[in-house]
């Protein structure tokens, strides 16, 4: 699974620790996610989304 | 969304004092150093293999209670030590919790299995007791030794 967690932080300047906290998650959690190491819930996911503004296809897709 | 329950952070401290001291005494119990703690309790079942007429059901009985106490203390502190939250509590360490348990399950039970096969007599039911102190050792182990891993491979990784 692709994910463009990395650029959407970039946009929203926001750092590993910073949106870890938004989302009451580690940031090793992110890190691994981020690493294609793990493969977030529907919850997580739709958190993100909400947090970015945009929808989870936008953030996720599989390779 | 449904939550699995889980015990408090607060508790992992005093768990792992109770569980280390309770190991240390069960280790040193089956080393033949023990003391006794003779009450009577009210037991369901006290037999003994012989004869086989002494067996007693329900009753109020003088036993040695030295070894529950121990086990009671050993389970209870490693069942609360492997399963109290974390600090920061998130869906990866329950999966690496998880994982740890279903490896733990794996690995006794193929022991389990190969004891069934290749031991014979009194010496089983000893192999049992041993393979329940290991279940709550190896699922702290796994636990633990991961949960280090996963705190130390991401640490650093994609660092901002």
């Amino acid at each position: 699974m692709k994910t463009k967690i990395k650029v959407f932080r970039a946009i929203h300047d926001m750092t590993q620790a910073e949106l870890a906290e938004k989302l009451g998650v580690t940031r090793q959690t992110i890190n691994a996610i981020e690493a294609g190491k793990y493969a977030p819930s529907v919850e997580l996911a739709l958190k993100m989304s909400k947090l970015f503004g945009v929808t989870v296809n936008e953030i996720f897709q599989l390779d | 969304m449904k939550r699995i329950y889980l015990f408090p952070n607060k508790l992992k401290l005093p768990a792992l004092v109770v569980f280390v001291i309770s190991l240390i005494l069960i280790i040193l119990y089956y080393s033949d150093i023990k003391t006794e703690i003779n009450t009577t309790v009210f037991v369901f079942v006290s037999d003994t293999f012989f004869p086989k007429s002494n067996s007693s059901y329900f009753v109020f009985d003088k036993q040695d209670i030295y070894n529950e106490i121990l086990d009671c203390a050993f389970f209870v502190s490693g069942i609360v030590l492997a399963f109290s939250r974390e600090k920061i509590e998130d869906e990866m360490i329950t999966f690496i919790r998880l994982k740890s348990l279903l490896y733990t399950t794996y690995f006794i039970f193929t022991l389990l299995i190969l004891g069934e096969i290749f031991v014979y007599g009194l010496s089983f039911l000893n192999i049992i007791m041993g393979f329940l102190y290991s279940f709550v050792i190896l699922t702290n182990i796994f636990y633990y030794s991961k949960l280090f891993i996963y705190k130390k491979q991401f640490s650093h990784e994609n660092e901002d």
